[in-house]
């Protein structure tokens, strides 16, 4: 905590031993990585992040060289910050448009490396994605097996019914 | 291309672990995914059920919508007055909490709005949800307060999945207004909503009510915490306001 960030770079090793060199404020982006640097103070060797692959990892990287300016959220949760919630901006959208694998995968790096904003944007993705949408649409749309017997399933839009779009 | 399909594993949703899919439901933008989403298969439908992805998500979602950028505020406390009110033989006593902010939304331009906006049909006449409402009590309300204890204030009610339903319909009802009437009139329509839901849950605030000593829940003396209005002229507000509606649908609400 008490070094100075003399350091103007830190390398990152995906989990295909690739390594790629950052801005140390990019890559303080990661709460984790942050963290990290502050505990060990000046790294020199590459910081392996083992569960992510090179092209996730670049993708994630591309995505805190936009936001590097962003003021970082307040840990208390002050609304007026988080007001607009449900919108995603216009670059985000974009960059969110890839195939479901990669955007879980940007998910599951997000949330690896403590990276809020990003795993949220990425959950609101997906959830935009189901929005008016019934069970069954959104079984076909993300591959999910239904294991509810018939009576189960019955069972659930009885209880489901007063909620329902009149 | 079946090989294909058995050398590539594409992640499905269902992989992901549980704390990313409890993230996921908190940024449904609406109750009816919730619910469809919690349909598909057991492991959804078990996060959705658990206490606290529902409060969650209740509560993200009435921040993210109901904060004066998607639709006003005060939709937030009406919800709120929605599930105080929906328990059983509870007197009305949301004056004690925020009524300023009430008349300071609806009676600056309800006061001249166009009669006609009174005639129009509500989302809140369906019988259905009309039940619903009234049905909510037992369960959820005194689940969250000893019945002993007075009810909570409105703003510190936890508000959960049905909440955000009935929130869901103030907001598209909202912006329902906003389409047909924008600019002036749209509060005024909205009001009719608004009266709705009060007629539903036989409210009487704002009509000389005789409290019931014996019953814990008071409202606040007024010394402590003056409405922008006295109690006189509430009552002349509300008059005139009935005065307003349309003959037939008066006829029919008696």
């Amino acid at each position: 905590m008490a070094t100075p960030s003399t350091q103007a770079t830190v390398k990152l090793q995906s989990n295909d031993n690739v390594v790629i060199e950052v801005e140390r404020a990019i890559a303080e982006r990661s709460v984790l990585i942050k963290n990290m640097l502050e505990d060990c103070g000046e790294v020199t060797d590459a910081i392996p992040i083992s569960n992510v692959n090179e092209s996730i990892l670049r993708k994630v990287i591309e995505w805190c060289e936009h936001h590097k300016n962003d003021p970082v959220a307040a840990e208390n949760e002050n609304d007026d910050s988080r007001k607009k919630t449900t919108d995603i901006d216009e670059w985000d959208q974009k960059f969110m448009n890839v195939d479901q694998e990669m955007l879980f995968e940007i998910i599951l790096a997000a949330n690896f490396l403590d990276i809020k904003p990003l795993l949220d944007t990425g959950c609101k993705t997906v959830a935009n994605m189901i929005k008016g949408k019934s069970p069954e649409e959104i079984r076909k749309l993300f591959n999910i097996q239904n294991d509810f017997t018939p009576e189960e399933e019955e069972q659930i839009r009885r209880e489901n019914e007063w909620a329902e779009d009149r | 291309m079946s090989s294909t399909t058995l050398t590539h594993f594409p992640k499905p949703l269902a992989l992901l672990p549980t704390e990313i899919l409890h993230n996921i439901f908190i940024h449904l933008p609406d109750p009816h995914a919730y619910l469809a989403l919690s349909t598909t298969c057991h492991r959804f439908h078990l996060i959705a059920q658990s206490e606290c992805t529902r409060l969650h998500f209740s509560s993200e979602w009435f921040r993210s919508h109901c904060n004066d950028v998607i639709a006003p505020s005060i939709i937030n406390f009406i919800v709120r007055f929605i599930r105080r009110h929906s328990a059983q033989s509870v007197l009305c006593t949301h004056r004690d909490v925020s009524m300023e902010n009430m008349h300071e939304f609806f009676y600056d331009d309800v006061s001249e709005h166009d009669t006609s906006y009174w005639g129009m049909t509500t989302i809140w006449t369906t019988e259905k949800r009309k039940s619903h409402l009234q049905k909510l009590s037992a369960s959820r309300v005194s689940g969250r307060s000893s019945s002993r204890q007075p009810l909570p204030r409105l703003d510190d009610l936890v508000m959960d999945l049905e909440d955000v339903v009935t929130g869901w319909d103030l907001v598209r009802a909202w912006q329902e207004c906003c389409k047909t009437v924008p600019g002036e009139g749209t509060k005024a329509k909205f009001y009719d909503y608004w009266k709705e839901v009060r007629d539903v849950h036989d409210c009487q605030c704002g009509r000389n009510v005789k409290i019931n000593k014996a019953r814990s829940v008071l409202p606040r003396s007024k010394k402590r915490n003056r409405p922008m209005y006295s109690e006189t002229e509430l009552e002349l507000m509300y008059e005139a306001a009935r005065r307003e509606l349309p003959e037939e649908k008066r006829r029919k609400k008696e």
